[in-house]
């Protein structure tokens, strides 16, 4: 049986799962209403409490929305991080936080690391199974663009070759990313500082440099990024330029350990994917160096997002079934407004069933009418927080409702049209006569 | 059964209402309960069923309601208080129909009322006061032959 559900496709067993919520009230709405002409009382019923009922609607809307956007949202942010961090297989920094170092390499984010020095880099870079060994180096800026001095060999690994334009050929050139506010052919001097660092107070270098290219989108910070010659960070600094004076005019790797002033972070990309797990392993046993796939941090960070995710979802079940309940509470209220109608068809001869078929069918049109508006709400939600998140940090983040939330919202569906047997039982327990004199 | 206070569905036109009941009858049967309330309707002069009954008149509505009454084709018609709810002109005419409706239906009409005119439409009439049959020595009116006491 476990074999034959895991041989099905994940959208058969999604549909599968969907129905299992969906059917019960399929089997109560058959129930109640086979045999009846209901739909005209429900629609009068409906219309003429319409305010009362689309408050209810919203209500319903605004609970499912909330729920189903926060987890989708969860997910969009777990997606476009991951993706941000695709390009880097291997990191090589000095010994710390992995998160730290992480967000400093991968998500530009400005923190006070550490350095690793030439010998280091060297033994690295000379590694026989390291195809791309890029030293990185941060801390100026300009506006609002981190600058990230690496190597051409890197940038095109970043953009699958893909640059407009050109990658730089002479020190004081460079690369913006997609969303960077300079184009091909502008000039810049870069300043001291990152961020609120950078500010008003801008200490710029002494140094013009002009775009020459342009990154295609990565969906990373990168995008904001101007990327120039790792050497044309280290000179405007007044360092070394990584390489002996004879060969002061030579752009990326190698690099001569002597003249080479230190980089937080060398982005390692192996020739082959198992060589990346024999770097790692090499490369941390060095005290100097820790060596880590951000996918492993993110795949921990993950973990416990996950943990998060799981109460997320059984929170938001609980604010959804506190929502239907207070819904319900209210729908019983209200089926004492139609109380008379209900007296009325019972003296013309209706049947009990008849009777809860017209009060079932009008909460079932306000539960499954909520629940649906909620996921359009959801989704919209999703949209605008995915914008706002993809604004400020600059990762990709597209949330869209998936099977999970769909099922959620199928689940609430399902048990509070079960609860609505509540109201439908209640106006039959209504004393019939006094309805009719009252 | 007729109310005094209609009690229609407001947002549904006058022929829903009057075959209100084939909305549960049996399929069998809905057709026939529709045909007749369109027969009632035409009969009681409400020409255009396709009308919400929210915009009716006090005296439209009640004819819907007896419309309704006698589409389900009962053996035994109650009216509790008919006219009440009606202006004397409308009041007069509605008392007309429904007699001559139950009448020719074949229908046992029984109504419960202050309204004298239509008890002057009645075959029998039965007089409580005070929660009681009251006698018919009692009664001041001229037209006391129809006041018979029916003691099971």
């Amino acid at each position: 049986m476990r074999d034959l559900w895991d041989g099905l496709p994940i959208v058969a067993q999604e549909m599968l799962l969907l129905g299992a919520w969906l059917l019960p009230i399929l089997l109560i709405g058959a129930a109640l209403l086979y045999g009846f002409a209901a739909t005209r009382l429900i629609r009068d019923m409906l219309w003429r409490f319409r305010w009362a009922n689309l408050t209810f609607v919203i209500l319903i809307a605004v609970a499912v929305g909330m729920g189903s956007a926060l987890i989708a949202q969860e997910r969009g942010l777990r997606q476009g991080s991951a993706k941000a961090a695709d390009k880097f297989d291997l990191l090589v920094t000095p010994p710390g936080s992995e998160m730290t170092m992480m967000l400093a390499a991968v998500y530009l984010q400005p923190s006070d690391v550490g350095l690793l020095n030439g010998p280091t880099y060297q033994q690295i870079a000379r590694h026989e199974r390291v195809e791309i060994a890029a030293p990185l180096a941060f801390g100026d800026s300009y506006q609002r663009s981190p600058i990230v001095g690496t190597t051409a060999q890197f940038t095109r690994h970043l953009t699958d070759d893909s640059v407009e334009g050109r990658l730089w050929e002479t020190t004081y050139e460079a690369v913006v990313g997609a969303a960077a506010e300079l184009a091909i052919g502008d000039t810049f001097q870069p300043s001291h500082g990152v961020g609120v660092e950078a500010g008003l107070e801008a200490d710029p270098h002494d140094a013009h440099f002009e775009v020459v290219g342009r990154m295609p989108r990565t969906g990373s910070p990168w995008d904001r990024a101007i990327l120039m010659p790792v050497e044309a960070v280290w000179e405007v600094h007044g360092l070394a330029n990584g390489h002996a004076p004879e060969r002061r005019d030579q752009l990326g790797p190698p690099f001569d350990a002597d003249y080479f002033p230190g980089t937080p972070a060398i982005i390692v990309k192996a020739e082959e994917l198992w060589a990346n797990y024999a770097l790692r392993s090499e490369f941390s046993r060095n005290e100097n160096t820790m060596a880590f796939f951000p996918a492993t941090v993110l795949t921990d960070l993950y973990r416990v997002m996950g943990d998060v995710r799981q109460a997320m979802s059984i929170t938001t079940l609980v604010t959804q079934m506190l929502v239907a309940a207070s819904v319900l509470l209210a729908l019983l209220i209200l089926s004492r407004l139609f109380a008379r109608q209900m007296a009325l068809l019972r003296a013309l001869g209706a049947p009990n069933r008849f009777l809860m078929a017209v009060v079932w069918g009008y909460c079932a049109v306000l539960i499954l009418g909520g629940t649906l508006l909620g996921l359009g709400v959801g989704q919209g939600a999703a949209s605008v927080l995915s914008a706002v998140i993809t604004q400020r940090t600059d990762i990709l983040v597209e949330a869209r409702l998936g099977w999970q939330e769909i099922r959620l919202a199928a689940a609430f569906a399902g048990i509070t049209l079960a609860l609505a047997m509540l109201p439908a039982l209640a106006v039959l327990r209504q004393p019939t006569v006094t309805h009719l004199r009252s | 059964m007729i109310f005094q206070d209609f009690l229609l569905f407001e947002e549904l036109d006058a022929l829903t209402n009057a075959g209100l009941s084939a909305l549960f009858r049996p399929r069998s049967e809905r057709a026939g309960i529709r045909a007749r309330a369109a027969e009632h309707l035409q009969r009681l002069g409400i020409q255009d069923g396709t009308r919400k009954v929210a915009s009716f008149s006090g005296g439209e509505r009640q004819r819907v309601a007896v419309a309704r009454a006698l589409a389900a084709n009962p053996d035994i018609l109650l009216a509790d208080e008919p006219t009440a709810s009606l202006h004397r002109s409308a009041a007069d005419a509605l008392s007309q129909d429904l007699v001559a409706l139950a009448r020719d239906a074949g229908t046992s009409l029984i109504v419960v009322s202050h309204d004298e005119r239509l008890l002057a439409c009645m075959d029998e009439v039965l007089t409580i006061a005070d929660g009681r049959p009251a006698d018919p020595a009692d009664a001041d009116d001229t037209d006391a032959d129809k006041r018979t006491i029916n003691h099971a």
